[in-house]
């Protein structure tokens, strides 16, 4: 029994290749043996096993054969797609199953959350999104008919001390007493904080869900946020977010006038914004602001949210069209077409490309929305991470690259069975641009054809090359 | 090719126990007192340097005696000249040839 294990275990380093043939013959030769030893002999003999499959682990030639195998695995149209699609598992595994994603994806947990609004300032102002005055929110709280109210909030990166004394960094907002009333999530302890807690309770504090799990903090807790004591009356729901998951602690905050809040305000039924947007400027003016000063713009916060999707079609759009003219993508003429299409399969080389990008885009949308969102709060440090400026970003050069990358990938494979081509040659002298052609060919391993690619472009020259081969060439390629 | 092979005396060894008649692994192990750790890869080498071939006995013949196959090695032409050279540089092989003969063939 002992003696079998060995050779399988051993089997395992023996090249795949010829693991079945290894495999019998050691079977066999342990059959015969154990026949004629016992004991520690016929262990001295099993032990063998390994020396041989270390033998072969390290044989040159066997191990030149596999990495030949391999390459020519790697060179398949099925391998590259499989690879993207692997990117994708590991993006998804990475991101712990992709929570952000699934946070845009699914509505918001708020009561009516499609009532939910916020609200930034526009018109004149130099940023397309940027934070109010604290005294508007005031305004719009107390004057506004078409909302149920008007709540401000602010975050920033604090030191917490916990019961135990051990301090920590954390992102903690503050918001005015009726943010909570007006989002109206669950909570999973305790109680939310409430608009009359800033005469009350002006050290209550509610905290994240993961953040009190991870802490082992619970209600009634008391805690230190910059200096100041806080009371922990409440945890929020496990589901709960606004804006940003990592922000950890929610407490009130007296926000001075002139000082610049994000707002939300929850619209009353049937309103829509436009008419929410025109009461709010009116609002504002009626309080002295010149009009040019006073515009704002509203946006619900489900669609902000989801604004990541049209930030990445749009990145992706122009990407494509910088690649296209960076790339100088032509599109080929009919004769050329006839000429590089003959024997190839030009509607699965279609799909074959269109694949390849799809699973790249998706690959970059994911990391865009799992890996991009806390340094943008970090480093914007404002109140408006939603607009995403990192994943914008990423999502922008990564689109070009995934459209270089494809192309360049695209032009390097064979037309008829979409393998890499290999074995690059130089042909010709380099500098014989006028008289002469100089440059790399490239060939299908199955002598489908060969790619010419010149040293150096020039209006003479055709950028690209490829040269069908017919079936007469078949023996001389390996395929 | 095998003209530039160079045996070291244990590769010889085996090679002239093949030459011998001793056809498989664990035959070989007991004509040349050789552990099956060196035996198996030297007839890995051997076989890779075309020195020896090896043949899988019929599945058939194996299953009507209730045994699994056995896989054996002989030598091929080159082998036989690489011997030939090698027994110059070994002169003691020829006499383990004489002294170990299997009993079967």
């Amino acid at each position: 029994m002992l003696h079998r294990f060995i050779i399988r275990t051993s089997s395992l380093l023996v090249p795949a290749m010829v693991r079945l043939d290894w495999r019998r013959e050691w079977d066999a030769e342990l059959w015969y043996v154990s026949t004629e030893l016992q004991g520690w002999e016929l262990w001295r003999f099993s032990r063998g096993a390994i020396a041989d499959a270390v033998w072969h682990l390290w044989n040159l030639s066997e191990r030149d054969a596999l990495a030949l195998a391999v390459r020519r695995r790697t060179e398949s149209a099925v391998f590259c797609l499989a690879s993207i699609a692997a990117m994708i598992c590991a993006v998804i595994v990475a991101s712990g199953f992709l929570p952000r994603t699934r946070d845009i994806v699914v509505p918001l947990p708020y009561v009516n959350a499609d009532r939910i609004a916020t609200v930034a300032r526009s018109g004149m102002a130099l940023a397309t999104r940027a934070e109010v005055p604290a005294s508007w929110v005031q305004l719009w709280d107390r004057s506004s008919r078409l909302t149920e109210g008007a709540a401000a909030y602010r975050w920033e990166r604090e030191i917490l001390v916990d019961p135990t004394g051990k301090s920590t960094q954390v992102l903690s907002a503050h918001v005015t007493g009726r943010f909570f009333s007006l989002l109206g999530p669950r909570i999973s302890a305790g109680r939310l904080l409430a608009p009359g807690d800033a005469a009350d309770c002006p050290e209550c504090a509610v905290l994240d869900y993961s953040f009190a799990h991870d802490h082992s903090l619970a209600v009634g807790s008391r805690l230190v946020l910059a200096g100041s004591p806080r009371r922990v009356v409440g945890i929020l729901d496990k589901r709960f977010w606004f804006v940003s998951r990592e922000i950890a602690v929610w407490s009130l905050g007296s926000f001075r006038d002139g000082i610049g809040v994000g707002a939300i305000v929850r619209l009353r039924p049937e309103v829509d914004t436009a008419s929410a947007e025109t009461e709010l400027e009116r609002v504002v003016q009626d309080s002295g602001v010149d009009p040019w000063r006073g515009m704002v713009s509203l946006t619900l916060l489900q669609e902000r949210v989801r604004f990541v999707f049209g930030s990445f079609v749009f990145a992706v759009a122009m990407a494509l069209v910088i690649t296209l003219v960076g790339l100088r993508v032509r599109v080929p003429g009919p004769v050329q077409c006839r000429a590089a299409l003959h024997g190839s399969r030009p509607l699965l080389r279609a799909v074959f490309f269109a694949g390849k990008n799809v699973l790249l885009l998706t690959a970059v949308l994911l990391a865009g929305i799992e890996f991009t969102r806390a340094p943008s709060i970090t480093m914007i440090g404002g109140t408006d991470a939603l607009t995403e400026p990192l994943s914008t970003w990423l999502f922008l050069m990564a689109s070009m690259g995934v459209f270089s990358w494809s192309i360049h990938d695209q032009r390097r494979r064979c037309r008829v069975c979409h393998r890499r081509l290999g074995l690059p040659a130089h042909v010709g002298c380099r500098g014989c641009l006028l008289l002469d052609w100089s440059g790399t060919e490239m060939v299908c391993i199955h002598g489908h054809g060969i790619l010419h690619i010149p040293e150096m472009l020039s209006s003479l020259q055709e950028a690209e090359q490829w040269t069908s081969l017919d079936d007469s060439w078949q023996g001389l390629f390996a395929g | 090719m095998s003209e530039e092979v160079k045996l070291t005396h244990t590769s010889a060894l085996i090679l002239q126990t093949v030459s011998a008649g001793f056809c498989y692994g664990f035959d070989i192990m007991e004509a040349t007192g050789l552990p099956s750790g060196t035996v198996y890869p030297a007839l890995r080498r051997l076989e890779q340097s075309a020195l020896i071939k090896s043949k899988w006995e019929k599945e058939s013949a194996a299953a009507a005696e209730l045994r699994p196959a056995r896989k054996y090695y002989k030598l091929t032409g080159a082998g036989d000249e690489a011997l030939a050279k090698a027994t110059r540089r070994y002169p003691l092989l020829q006499h383990l040839a004489a002294a170990s003969k299997p009993e079967r063939t």
